[in-house]
């Protein structure tokens, strides 16, 4: 009786054993699996507004999202570009001063960029573009126009030569608009809410240099951004959540000019010459990609200590500052996720409190 | 005896997939020439300095320069030399990209660079 009770006690004990085994093996393939497919990493790089971009989306929704964050991208590309004659700005520039009916995101943009605009007291100017041209940026063909040719275009710039009125927008006749000083931050912010609304938590985008991140990394940390330096290295690295890094800097494009000195893109609109405030990196971190893509030009054109008084009066984006005599400058915001590299381990650091 | 032996070899295989699940993303870099990957360099791996030639289908050329850990392309002569402006493939997210030789090299699938990344 004693002997069949044990007998039957251990088939009991081995059958649950058995049992136990499975289940944990099921939970193991279980928890894998959904590890697996969290962290699962889809990615899509394209060539747009004059620029590689590269989408990354993780988890199991990343592919219709990067599908549909691509599309917007394309999208407001072909609504933006100063350079393709059938755009709304291409038909905006070529209407010698009549009115055309443009897009939802164009007629947005363009009132985001003219509120930019007075927000920075004109350090921030989306009609530059004539200035731009005559030094040869736009095509590659690159000169350095004379103090008249740049008087005479200036008259054709600032913000009061752009009529916006509903969709209906207008400029003074010669009077050009370009919105590439805030496109790329407008499309990025516009890919992220694309993957958002796909269901995905956490994606990076890089649309030419302008990083803009949805959540944190899929293991929970935040991401590590590297900041370029002007000189090829890195100034340093940013760990951030969901957040927008725009650097702006004269490295960027740049030519050196029959006098041996080297003239980039970024204008100073009261000069239209390049912008020399000693500043020759400008990195602007904040929530909005459109915001920091125009706060990184302004902050550039105003210069270390007007950046850092403006900061302070208005608050904005944060910003990392490389002056051309290799002092750096941070907002305090920034200041204890930022690694400055090595290579900037000497430099003079400046930390703007508010 | 014979009785072990699945369940060993079902071990073995969820130890595997665990692995490969879990384990820290490697250094591998691809070289991509017209969208095919024509190379593979573990960069772990690497000892000392050394340069790689590539050379374009249609002509041109790229000269990497590969170290333990960092690859960059030294020197090319396309006409606008931006891969080599891009100095070391620092992330995952912005390969080094050469347009008029149609190549890149990138880190490959599972493979991250120290940097989510580049900011410029």
């Amino acid at each position: 009786m004693d002997g069949n009770w044990r007998k039957r006690g251990g088939n009991i004990m081995k059958k649950f054993l058995g049992f136990a085994a499975v289940v944990l093996l099921a939970l193991g393939v279980w928890y894998g699996w959904k590890h697996f497919t969290k962290t699962r990493k889809h990615g899509v790089s394209f060539y747009a507004m004059d620029t590689p971009v590269t989408l990354t989306a993780y988890g199991p929704r990343g592919r219709e999202a990067l599908s549909r964050a691509h599309a917007r991208v394309k999208q407001i590309e072909s609504e933006l570009s100063v350079t393709d004659p059938r755009s709304d700005i291409g038909q905006l520039n070529a209407a010698g001063g009549a009115p055309v009916q443009v897009s939802e995101d164009t007629a947005a943009l363009t009132s985001f960029a003219l509120h930019m605009n007075a927000l920075t007291d004109g350090a921030f100017d989306p009609t530059l573009y004539p200035v731009l041209r005559a030094w040869g940026f736009t095509t590659e063909k690159h000169r350095v126009p004379e103090a008249d040719e740049l008087a005479e275009l200036l008259k054709l710039t600032g913000a009061d030569r752009v009529r916006l009125s509903g969709r209906a927008l207008r400029l003074d006749e010669g009077s050009m608009l370009d919105l590439g000083g805030i496109g790329k931050g407008f499309a990025g912010d516009e890919a992220l809410a694309s993957i958002a609304a796909a269901g995905v938590e956490s994606a990076l985008i890089n649309l030419g240099g302008n990083v803009q991140t949805l959540g944190l990394r899929p293991d929970g940390e935040k991401w590590r951004i590297g900041i370029k330096s002007p000189g090829g290295g890195l100034i340093g690295v940013l760990r951030i959540a969901a957040e927008a890094v725009v650097t702006s800097g004269g490295y960027e494009r740049f030519f050196t000019g029959p006098d041996g000195r080297i003239y980039w893109h970024i204008l100073d609109p009261l000069t239209g010459a390049p912008a020399r405030s000693g500043v020759i990196s400008a990195t602007a971190v904040g929530p909005k990609g459109r915001i920091c893509d125009a706060m990184s030009t302004a902050y550039f054109v105003m210069g270390a200590e007007k950046a850092a008084a403006y900061w302070k009066e208005h608050g904005g984006p944060g910003f990392i500052l490389l002056s051309e005599d290799g002092k750096l400058w941070i907002s305090e915001d920034l200041n204890a996720r930022f690694t400055v590299d090595p290579a900037y381990a000497e430099a003079e650091v400046t930390v703007v409190r508010r | 005896m014979k009785k072990f032996i699945p369940a060993a070899v079902l071990l073995l295989l969820i130890g595997w997939c665990l692995w490969s699940w879990f384990a820290p993303p490697g250094r591998i870099v691809e070289i991509v020439q017209r969208g095919r990957v024509t190379a593979r360099l573990d960069l772990s791996r690497e000892t000392g300095s050394r340069t790689i030639d590539i050379l374009a289908p249609g002509g041109g050329l790229n000269r990497l320069l590969v170290e333990k850990g960092r690859v960059k392309v030294l020197c090319a002569d396309c006409p606008g030399r931006d891969c080599v402006k891009m100095g070391w493939l620092r992330s995952a997210s912005l390969p080094l990209v050469c347009l008029p030789h149609g190549l890149t090299v990138r880190y490959a699938p599972h493979s991250e660079g120290e940097l989510d990344s580049l900011s410029q």
